[in-house]
Protein backbone atom coordinates (compact mmCIF):
# COMPACT_ATOMS: atom_id res chain seq x y z
CA UNK A 1 0.00 0.00 0.00
CA UNK A 2 2.72 2.17 0.80
CA UNK A 3 4.97 1.14 -2.26
CA UNK A 4 1.79 1.77 -4.13
CA UNK A 5 1.28 5.51 -2.87
CA UNK A 6 4.94 6.73 -2.93
CA UNK A 7 4.96 5.54 -6.89
CA UNK A 8 1.92 7.30 -7.68
CA UNK A 9 1.50 10.08 -5.01
CA UNK A 10 1.13 12.52 -7.67
CA UNK A 11 -2.43 10.67 -8.84
CA UNK A 12 -3.47 10.21 -5.09
CA UNK A 13 -2.94 13.49 -4.42
CA UNK A 14 -4.70 15.03 -7.56
CA UNK A 15 -7.45 12.51 -6.22
CA UNK A 16 -7.81 13.86 -2.80
CA UNK A 17 -7.84 17.17 -3.48
CA UNK A 18 -10.66 16.87 -5.98
CA UNK A 19 -12.62 14.69 -4.02
CA UNK A 20 -12.00 17.08 -0.96
CA UNK A 21 -12.91 20.22 -2.97
CA UNK A 22 -15.91 18.35 -4.10
CA UNK A 23 -17.14 17.06 -0.50
CA UNK A 24 -16.55 20.85 0.38
CA UNK A 25 -18.36 22.13 -2.31
CA UNK A 26 -21.61 19.80 -1.74
CA UNK A 27 -21.59 20.79 1.64
CA UNK A 28 -21.90 24.51 0.93
CA UNK A 29 -24.63 24.30 -1.39
CA UNK A 30 -26.77 22.23 1.26
CA UNK A 31 -26.69 25.14 3.33
CA UNK A 32 -25.00 28.39 3.49
CA UNK A 33 -23.52 29.66 6.24
CA UNK A 34 -22.17 32.41 7.91
CA UNK A 35 -18.66 33.88 6.50
CA UNK A 36 -15.33 32.79 8.38
CA UNK A 37 -12.83 34.79 9.98
CA UNK A 38 -10.47 34.33 7.15
CA UNK A 39 -12.81 35.27 4.77
CA UNK A 40 -14.25 38.62 6.67
CA UNK A 41 -10.76 39.80 7.04
CA UNK A 42 -9.74 38.85 2.92
CA UNK A 43 -12.78 41.28 2.23
CA UNK A 44 -12.34 43.90 4.73
CA UNK A 45 -8.70 43.91 3.40
CA UNK A 46 -9.50 43.74 -0.26
CA UNK A 47 -12.66 45.42 -0.47
CA UNK A 48 -11.04 49.29 0.16
CA UNK A 49 -8.93 48.60 -3.23
CA UNK A 50 -12.27 47.52 -5.02
CA UNK A 51 -13.95 50.98 -3.68
CA UNK A 52 -11.07 52.84 -4.88
CA UNK A 53 -10.71 51.46 -8.01
CA UNK A 54 -14.44 51.28 -8.91
CA UNK A 55 -14.24 55.03 -7.59
CA UNK A 56 -11.60 55.97 -10.12
CA UNK A 57 -13.33 53.63 -13.17
CA UNK A 58 -16.50 55.83 -12.22
CA UNK A 59 -14.84 58.61 -12.63
CA UNK A 60 -13.41 58.10 -16.07
CA UNK A 61 -16.81 57.24 -17.16
CA UNK A 62 -18.68 60.14 -15.96
CA UNK A 63 -15.87 62.03 -17.72
CA UNK A 64 -16.52 60.07 -21.07
CA UNK A 65 -20.05 60.44 -20.88
CA UNK A 66 -20.13 63.91 -19.73
CA UNK A 67 -17.52 65.70 -22.18
CA UNK A 68 -16.94 63.40 -25.02
CA UNK A 69 -19.91 61.29 -25.58
CA UNK A 70 -22.48 63.37 -27.68
CA UNK A 71 -23.91 61.25 -30.19
CA UNK A 72 -27.53 61.58 -30.20
CA UNK A 73 -27.10 63.22 -26.83
CA UNK A 74 -29.87 65.30 -27.49
CA UNK A 75 -32.27 63.39 -29.68
CA UNK A 76 -32.18 61.33 -26.41
CA UNK A 77 -32.32 64.11 -23.73
CA UNK A 78 -35.14 65.23 -25.54
CA UNK A 79 -36.75 61.16 -25.68
CA UNK A 80 -35.98 60.59 -22.19
CA UNK A 81 -37.95 64.08 -21.20
CA UNK A 82 -41.13 63.20 -22.61
CA UNK A 83 -41.29 59.84 -21.05
CA UNK A 84 -40.43 61.08 -17.84
CA UNK A 85 -43.78 63.58 -18.15
CA UNK A 86 -45.49 60.76 -19.13
CA UNK A 87 -44.35 58.92 -16.38
CA UNK A 88 -45.12 61.67 -13.48
CA UNK A 89 -48.18 61.46 -14.96
CA UNK A 90 -48.58 57.66 -14.37
CA UNK A 91 -47.08 58.13 -10.98
CA UNK A 92 -49.26 60.83 -9.47
CA UNK A 93 -52.50 58.43 -10.27
CA UNK A 94 -50.69 55.29 -8.55
CA UNK A 95 -49.36 57.07 -5.56
CA UNK A 96 -53.63 58.28 -5.39
CA UNK A 97 -54.11 54.82 -5.22
CA UNK A 98 -51.71 53.85 -2.62
CA UNK A 99 -52.81 56.47 -0.64
CA UNK A 100 -56.28 55.15 -1.00
CA UNK A 101 -55.38 51.77 -0.13
CA UNK A 102 -52.91 52.87 2.84
CA UNK A 103 -56.58 54.34 4.13
CA UNK A 104 -58.56 51.19 3.87
CA UNK A 105 -55.70 49.08 5.19
CA UNK A 106 -55.78 51.51 8.92
CA UNK A 107 -59.72 51.73 8.96
CA UNK A 108 -59.70 47.41 8.71
CA UNK A 109 -56.94 47.64 11.41
CA UNK A 110 -54.54 45.41 8.84
CA UNK A 111 -50.67 45.05 10.15
CA UNK A 112 -48.34 45.29 7.31
CA UNK A 113 -46.49 42.01 7.03
CA UNK A 114 -43.05 43.45 6.89
CA UNK A 115 -41.91 46.58 7.69
CA UNK A 116 -38.05 47.64 6.60
CA UNK A 117 -35.89 50.63 6.93
CA UNK A 118 -33.84 51.35 3.62
CA UNK A 119 -30.32 51.02 4.19
CA UNK A 120 -28.37 52.66 1.77
CA UNK A 121 -25.03 51.59 0.45
CA UNK A 122 -22.62 52.08 -2.71
CA UNK A 123 -22.02 49.34 -4.82
CA UNK A 124 -17.89 48.59 -4.80
CA UNK A 125 -17.04 45.42 -7.09
CA UNK A 126 -19.48 42.95 -9.12
CA UNK A 127 -18.49 39.25 -8.90
CA UNK A 128 -15.31 38.62 -9.92
CA UNK A 129 -16.82 35.48 -12.32
CA UNK A 130 -18.13 36.20 -14.85
CA UNK A 131 -20.96 33.63 -14.49
CA UNK A 132 -22.00 34.28 -11.27
CA UNK A 133 -24.05 37.17 -10.74
CA UNK A 134 -23.64 39.39 -7.64
CA UNK A 135 -22.58 42.38 -5.98
CA UNK A 136 -20.18 43.38 -2.93
CA UNK A 137 -21.53 46.52 -1.11
CA UNK A 138 -19.85 48.72 1.33
CA UNK A 139 -22.92 47.96 4.29
CA UNK A 140 -21.81 44.84 6.68
CA UNK A 141 -22.89 43.65 9.79
CA UNK A 142 -21.70 46.50 11.95
CA UNK A 143 -24.32 48.35 9.76
CA UNK A 144 -26.94 46.23 10.53
CA UNK A 145 -26.79 43.88 7.74
CA UNK A 146 -27.88 40.02 7.56
CA UNK A 147 -28.15 37.33 5.77
CA UNK A 148 -31.25 37.21 3.28
CA UNK A 149 -32.24 40.46 3.71
CA UNK A 150 -33.50 42.39 0.51
CA UNK A 151 -31.71 44.26 -2.03
CA UNK A 152 -33.86 47.10 -3.67
CA UNK A 153 -33.48 49.54 -5.94
CA UNK A 154 -36.04 52.62 -6.95
CA UNK A 155 -36.40 50.50 -10.23
CA UNK A 156 -36.79 47.05 -8.86
CA UNK A 157 -35.62 44.19 -7.09
CA UNK A 158 -32.16 43.70 -7.01
CA UNK A 159 -31.18 40.56 -5.01
CA UNK A 160 -30.46 39.21 -1.73
CA UNK A 161 -27.63 39.39 0.40
CA UNK A 162 -25.52 35.96 0.82
CA UNK A 163 -22.94 36.66 2.59
CA UNK A 164 -21.60 39.15 5.11
CA UNK A 165 -18.43 41.02 6.37
CA UNK A 166 -18.28 43.18 9.11
CA UNK A 167 -18.10 46.31 6.57
CA UNK A 168 -18.98 44.86 3.12
CA UNK A 169 -21.67 42.35 2.08
CA UNK A 170 -22.16 40.24 -0.74
CA UNK A 171 -25.72 40.49 -3.09
CA UNK A 172 -27.26 37.39 -4.90
CA UNK A 173 -28.56 39.07 -7.71
CA UNK A 174 -31.96 37.99 -9.30
CA UNK A 175 -30.39 36.57 -12.43
CA UNK A 176 -28.58 34.09 -10.72
CA UNK A 177 -28.99 31.00 -11.82
CA UNK A 178 -29.41 30.15 -7.61
CA UNK A 179 -31.43 33.19 -6.87
CA UNK A 180 -35.47 32.11 -6.39
CA UNK A 181 -37.73 35.00 -5.76
CA UNK A 182 -41.05 34.70 -5.43
CA UNK A 183 -43.76 36.82 -7.25
CA UNK A 184 -46.64 37.29 -8.96
CA UNK A 185 -48.71 38.82 -12.35
CA UNK A 186 -49.54 42.28 -10.42
CA UNK A 187 -52.73 41.97 -13.51
CA UNK A 188 -53.80 38.98 -13.00
CA UNK A 189 -52.03 37.95 -9.29
CA UNK A 190 -50.87 34.82 -11.03
CA UNK A 191 -48.20 33.57 -8.43
CA UNK A 192 -45.00 32.16 -9.83
CA UNK A 193 -41.07 31.86 -8.72
CA UNK A 194 -38.82 34.19 -10.43
CA UNK A 195 -35.74 32.14 -11.16
CA UNK A 196 -32.30 33.38 -13.08
CA UNK A 197 -31.04 32.63 -16.20
CA UNK A 198 -28.10 33.70 -17.99
CA UNK A 199 -27.78 36.84 -20.33
CA UNK A 200 -29.57 38.93 -17.98
CA UNK A 201 -33.05 37.54 -18.11
CA UNK A 202 -34.95 35.02 -15.80
CA UNK A 203 -37.34 32.37 -15.67
CA UNK A 204 -41.08 32.62 -14.26
CA UNK A 205 -41.69 29.29 -13.07
CA UNK A 206 -44.77 26.85 -11.53
CA UNK A 207 -46.84 29.49 -13.74
CA UNK A 208 -50.18 27.38 -14.56
CA UNK A 209 -51.68 26.82 -17.96
CA UNK A 210 -54.63 28.32 -16.92
CA UNK A 211 -53.25 31.11 -15.53
CA UNK A 212 -53.22 34.66 -17.94
CA UNK A 213 -50.27 35.76 -18.71
CA UNK A 214 -49.15 38.19 -20.94
CA UNK A 215 -45.96 40.08 -22.87
CA UNK A 216 -45.85 43.56 -21.11
CA UNK A 217 -47.17 42.22 -17.31
CA UNK A 218 -45.43 43.35 -14.30
CA UNK A 219 -44.17 40.92 -12.05
CA UNK A 220 -44.02 41.73 -8.82
CA UNK A 221 -42.93 40.32 -5.26
CA UNK A 222 -45.58 38.11 -3.79
CA UNK A 223 -44.05 38.29 0.05
CA UNK A 224 -44.15 35.04 0.45
CA UNK A 225 -40.78 33.05 1.79
CA UNK A 226 -40.18 36.51 4.62
CA UNK A 227 -37.16 37.47 2.27
CA UNK A 228 -38.32 40.01 -0.18
CA UNK A 229 -41.43 42.46 1.14
CA UNK A 230 -44.53 42.25 -0.65
CA UNK A 231 -45.48 44.75 -3.44
CA UNK A 232 -41.63 45.30 -5.29
CA UNK A 233 -41.50 45.23 -8.69
CA UNK A 234 -39.24 42.48 -9.76
CA UNK A 235 -39.64 42.41 -13.85
CA UNK A 236 -42.08 42.38 -17.28
CA UNK A 237 -42.89 39.32 -19.03
CA UNK A 238 -41.04 39.38 -22.31
CA UNK A 239 -42.73 36.10 -23.72
CA UNK A 240 -45.03 33.20 -23.10
CA UNK A 241 -44.86 30.05 -24.27
CA UNK A 242 -47.34 27.37 -24.22
CA UNK A 243 -46.35 24.29 -24.90
CA UNK A 244 -49.53 21.63 -26.27
CA UNK A 245 -48.69 19.51 -23.00
CA UNK A 246 -47.54 20.46 -19.68
CA UNK A 247 -50.23 21.51 -16.65
CA UNK A 248 -47.41 24.77 -16.98
CA UNK A 249 -46.31 27.66 -19.03
CA UNK A 250 -43.08 28.83 -19.92
CA UNK A 251 -42.83 32.77 -18.93
CA UNK A 252 -39.55 34.43 -19.34
CA UNK A 253 -38.66 37.52 -17.75
CA UNK A 254 -36.71 41.12 -17.87
CA UNK A 255 -35.58 41.84 -14.38
CA UNK A 256 -36.82 45.38 -13.87
CA UNK A 257 -33.06 47.00 -12.63
CA UNK A 258 -30.21 46.82 -15.79
CA UNK A 259 -28.12 44.80 -14.89
CA UNK A 260 -25.93 45.17 -17.66
CA UNK A 261 -24.19 48.27 -16.11
CA UNK A 262 -23.42 48.01 -12.20
CA UNK A 263 -25.93 50.10 -10.38
CA UNK A 264 -23.70 52.68 -8.38
CA UNK A 265 -26.24 52.94 -5.06
CA UNK A 266 -28.72 50.43 -3.85
CA UNK A 267 -31.00 50.20 -0.69
CA UNK A 268 -30.60 47.26 1.89
CA UNK A 269 -34.05 46.57 3.20
CA UNK A 270 -33.03 46.12 7.18
CA UNK A 271 -35.83 43.76 8.51
CA UNK A 272 -37.41 44.43 12.11
CA UNK A 273 -37.81 41.64 13.99
CA UNK A 274 -41.42 39.92 14.38
CA UNK A 275 -41.01 40.44 18.64
CA UNK A 276 -41.00 44.68 17.88
CA UNK A 277 -43.63 43.65 15.43
CA UNK A 278 -45.57 42.95 18.22
CA UNK A 279 -44.55 46.04 20.58
CA UNK A 280 -44.84 48.81 18.50
CA UNK A 281 -47.73 50.17 17.29
CA UNK A 282 -47.26 50.39 13.02
CA UNK A 283 -47.45 54.65 11.98
CA UNK A 284 -50.23 55.15 9.01
CA UNK A 285 -47.27 56.72 6.97
CA UNK A 286 -44.55 54.50 7.76
CA UNK A 287 -41.34 55.83 5.70
CA UNK A 288 -38.07 55.15 5.97
CA UNK A 289 -35.65 56.58 8.58
CA UNK A 290 -34.40 59.76 6.93
CA UNK A 291 -31.44 59.71 8.41
CA UNK A 292 -30.31 56.13 6.94
CA UNK A 293 -31.15 57.28 3.48
CA UNK A 294 -29.02 59.37 1.08
CA UNK A 295 -31.36 61.38 -0.92
CA UNK A 296 -30.07 61.05 -4.58
CA UNK A 297 -32.22 63.79 -5.98
CA UNK A 298 -33.24 67.66 -4.35
CA UNK A 299 -35.53 66.96 -1.89
CA UNK A 300 -38.18 69.37 -3.80
CA UNK A 301 -38.38 65.74 -6.09
CA UNK A 302 -39.66 62.99 -3.85
CA UNK A 303 -39.17 59.60 -5.78
CA UNK A 304 -41.21 56.78 -5.24
CA UNK A 305 -39.45 54.16 -3.11
CA UNK A 306 -40.20 50.54 -3.56
CA UNK A 307 -42.46 50.75 0.00
CA UNK A 308 -43.05 54.47 -0.54
CA UNK A 309 -42.14 57.26 -1.36
CA UNK A 310 -38.49 58.03 -0.49
CA UNK A 311 -37.68 61.87 0.35
CA UNK B 1 8.74 32.17 -3.25
CA UNK B 2 7.76 32.73 -7.15
CA UNK B 3 4.51 31.03 -6.45
CA UNK B 4 3.10 34.30 -4.26
CA UNK B 5 4.07 36.50 -7.27
CA UNK B 6 1.54 34.15 -9.23
CA UNK B 7 -1.08 33.95 -6.45
CA UNK B 8 -0.63 38.16 -6.52
CA UNK B 9 -1.11 38.13 -10.62
CA UNK B 10 -4.41 35.95 -9.64
CA UNK B 11 -5.70 38.13 -7.02
CA UNK B 12 -4.98 41.25 -8.93
CA UNK B 13 -7.11 39.82 -11.78
CA UNK B 14 -10.05 38.94 -9.30
CA UNK B 15 -9.92 42.78 -8.23
CA UNK B 16 -10.04 44.08 -12.15
CA UNK B 17 -12.60 41.43 -13.23
CA UNK B 18 -15.07 42.77 -10.47
CA UNK B 19 -14.05 46.19 -10.78
CA UNK B 20 -13.23 47.57 -13.96
CA UNK B 21 -14.39 44.60 -16.70
CA UNK B 22 -17.72 44.65 -14.76
CA UNK B 23 -17.84 48.31 -15.69
CA UNK B 24 -17.21 47.89 -19.27
CA UNK B 25 -19.34 44.76 -20.14
CA UNK B 26 -21.28 42.35 -17.93
CA UNK B 27 -20.94 39.18 -19.83
CA UNK B 28 -19.91 39.57 -22.63
CA UNK B 29 -15.82 38.80 -23.84
CA UNK B 30 -15.36 38.98 -19.98
CA UNK B 31 -12.39 36.49 -19.60
CA UNK B 32 -11.33 34.78 -16.38
CA UNK B 33 -7.95 35.94 -15.24
CA UNK B 34 -7.41 33.47 -12.44
CA UNK B 35 -8.42 30.60 -14.62
CA UNK B 36 -5.56 31.93 -17.16
CA UNK B 37 -3.13 31.92 -14.03
CA UNK B 38 -4.44 28.28 -13.55
CA UNK B 39 -4.29 26.84 -16.75
CA UNK B 40 -0.85 28.03 -17.10
CA UNK B 41 0.28 26.43 -13.98
CA UNK B 42 -0.72 23.45 -14.81
CA UNK B 43 0.98 23.84 -18.38
CA UNK B 44 4.50 24.96 -16.91
CA UNK B 45 4.78 24.31 -13.21
CA UNK B 46 2.24 21.17 -12.27
CA UNK B 47 4.16 19.98 -8.98
CA UNK B 48 4.26 20.85 -5.49
CA UNK B 49 4.18 24.34 -5.89
CA UNK B 50 1.81 24.61 -8.27
CA UNK B 51 -0.79 22.90 -6.22
CA UNK B 52 -0.44 24.71 -3.52
CA UNK B 53 -0.58 28.00 -5.88
CA UNK B 54 -3.88 26.55 -7.47
CA UNK B 55 -5.21 25.84 -4.20
CA UNK B 56 -5.04 29.29 -3.12
CA UNK B 57 -6.23 30.60 -6.05
CA UNK B 58 -9.43 28.55 -5.89
CA UNK B 59 -9.89 29.65 -2.60
CA UNK B 60 -9.71 33.57 -2.94
CA UNK B 61 -12.07 32.98 -6.22
CA UNK B 62 -14.73 30.96 -3.50
CA UNK B 63 -14.02 34.16 -1.40
CA UNK B 64 -14.95 37.19 -4.44
CA UNK B 65 -17.98 35.16 -5.50
CA UNK B 66 -20.89 34.62 -3.97
CA UNK B 67 -21.10 31.08 -5.63
CA UNK B 68 -21.06 28.38 -2.66
CA UNK B 69 -17.60 27.78 -1.19
CA UNK B 70 -15.06 25.35 -3.37
CA UNK B 71 -16.98 26.02 -6.85
CA UNK B 72 -13.79 28.11 -7.83
CA UNK B 73 -11.55 25.10 -6.14
CA UNK B 74 -12.95 22.39 -8.39
CA UNK B 75 -13.20 23.56 -11.13
CA UNK B 76 -9.49 24.95 -11.12
CA UNK B 77 -8.30 21.75 -9.25
CA UNK B 78 -10.09 20.20 -12.53
CA UNK B 79 -8.40 22.70 -15.07
CA UNK B 80 -4.90 22.51 -13.40
CA UNK B 81 -4.53 18.95 -13.81
CA UNK B 82 -6.31 18.61 -17.51
CA UNK B 83 -3.73 21.20 -18.18
CA UNK B 84 -0.70 19.14 -16.30
CA UNK B 85 -2.33 15.66 -17.80
CA UNK B 86 -2.54 17.18 -21.55
CA UNK B 87 0.94 18.80 -21.49
CA UNK B 88 2.86 16.11 -20.62
CA UNK B 89 1.74 13.86 -23.53
CA UNK B 90 0.92 16.98 -26.43
CA UNK B 91 3.47 20.05 -25.74
CA UNK B 92 5.33 20.85 -28.36
CA UNK B 93 6.84 23.88 -29.01
CA UNK B 94 5.58 26.72 -31.53
CA UNK B 95 2.42 24.84 -32.25
CA UNK B 96 -0.01 27.27 -30.48
CA UNK B 97 -0.42 24.75 -27.96
CA UNK B 98 -0.99 26.57 -24.70
CA UNK B 99 -3.98 28.95 -26.64
CA UNK B 100 -5.36 25.79 -27.62
CA UNK B 101 -5.72 24.06 -24.19
CA UNK B 102 -6.78 27.82 -22.84
CA UNK B 103 -9.83 27.36 -25.16
CA UNK B 104 -10.74 23.85 -24.63
CA UNK B 105 -10.22 24.10 -21.32
CA UNK B 106 -12.54 27.44 -21.12
CA UNK B 107 -15.48 24.99 -22.41
CA UNK B 108 -15.30 22.64 -20.71
CA UNK B 109 -14.94 25.18 -17.46
CA UNK B 110 -17.57 26.59 -18.69
CA UNK B 111 -19.44 23.41 -18.58
CA UNK B 112 -18.86 22.90 -15.30
CA UNK B 113 -19.67 25.26 -14.07
CA UNK B 114 -23.51 25.41 -15.51
CA UNK B 115 -23.97 21.83 -14.51
CA UNK B 116 -22.83 23.07 -10.90
CA UNK B 117 -24.84 25.98 -10.83
CA UNK B 118 -28.02 23.64 -11.89
CA UNK B 119 -26.69 21.16 -8.99
CA UNK B 120 -26.77 23.93 -6.29
CA UNK B 121 -30.09 26.15 -7.71
CA UNK B 122 -32.57 27.05 -5.85
CA UNK B 123 -34.86 24.59 -7.26
CA UNK B 124 -32.83 22.18 -9.37
CA UNK B 125 -35.47 20.58 -11.09
CA UNK B 126 -36.59 24.00 -12.63
CA UNK B 127 -33.25 24.89 -14.32
CA UNK B 128 -32.62 24.30 -17.80
CA UNK B 129 -28.90 22.63 -17.57
CA UNK B 130 -27.92 24.74 -20.78
CA UNK B 131 -27.91 28.10 -18.81
CA UNK B 132 -25.43 29.70 -21.75
CA UNK B 133 -25.49 29.42 -24.91
CA UNK B 134 -22.99 28.46 -27.25
CA UNK B 135 -22.33 31.38 -28.39
CA UNK B 136 -21.65 32.99 -25.46
CA UNK B 137 -19.23 29.72 -24.64
CA UNK B 138 -17.11 30.55 -27.81
CA UNK B 139 -17.01 34.29 -27.02
CA UNK B 140 -16.00 33.81 -22.96
CA UNK B 141 -13.05 31.24 -24.88
CA UNK B 142 -12.21 33.47 -27.56
CA UNK B 143 -11.48 36.34 -24.77
CA UNK B 144 -9.40 33.83 -22.71
CA UNK B 145 -7.69 33.20 -25.26
CA UNK B 146 -6.89 36.51 -25.99
CA UNK B 147 -5.99 37.37 -22.43
CA UNK B 148 -4.03 34.65 -21.95
CA UNK B 149 -1.12 36.05 -24.21
CA UNK B 150 -0.27 38.88 -21.91
CA UNK B 151 -1.08 37.15 -18.87
CA UNK B 152 0.94 34.27 -19.65
CA UNK B 153 4.12 36.75 -20.83
CA UNK B 154 3.49 38.21 -17.25
CA UNK B 155 3.58 35.06 -15.44
CA UNK B 156 6.97 34.29 -17.88
CA UNK B 157 8.50 37.19 -16.11
CA UNK B 158 8.09 35.43 -12.97
CA UNK B 159 9.50 32.49 -13.91
CA UNK B 160 12.24 34.06 -16.24
CA UNK B 161 15.51 32.37 -14.90
CA UNK B 162 14.45 28.66 -14.39
CA UNK B 163 13.18 26.14 -17.29
CA UNK B 164 9.83 25.47 -16.77
CA UNK B 165 9.10 21.84 -18.59
CA UNK B 166 11.75 19.42 -18.62
CA UNK B 167 14.47 21.48 -20.27
CA UNK B 168 12.39 23.35 -22.66
CA UNK B 169 11.52 27.24 -22.01
CA UNK B 170 7.73 27.52 -22.72
CA UNK B 171 6.41 29.48 -25.65
CA UNK B 172 2.74 30.80 -27.04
Amino acid sequence: MLQFLKAYQKFVLAVVLILGSSYYWIANTKEESDRRFDERLIVTVTAPIQSLVTGIAGGLKSVWYGYFYFVGLRAGNDGLRAENDRLRGELAADWETAGENERLREMLAFQKETQGTLLAASVIAADSASFAKGLRIDRGSRHGVRRNMAVVTPNGVVGRVVEVAPFHADVQLVTDGRSAVPVRVQRTRAQGVLEGLAGGICHLKYVSRADDVEAGDVVITSGLGGIFPRGLVAGTVVSVEKREFGVLQDVRISPAVDFRRLPEEVFVVVQVPVEELAKETPTPTATPAASLVRPAQPASVARPGPLGPVE
Amino acid sequence: MRIVLHVLIALGGLLLQGTIMSQISSDVLKPDLAFLVVVYLGLHLADTEGTIGVLAIGYLADVFSVQPDGTFMLLYFGAFYLAAGASKVFYFRGTGFPAAMVFSLSLVYSAGISWMTHRAAAIPEATDPRIFSWGFLFAFSVANVLFSIPLFRLCRVVDSDRDLRSGNRATL
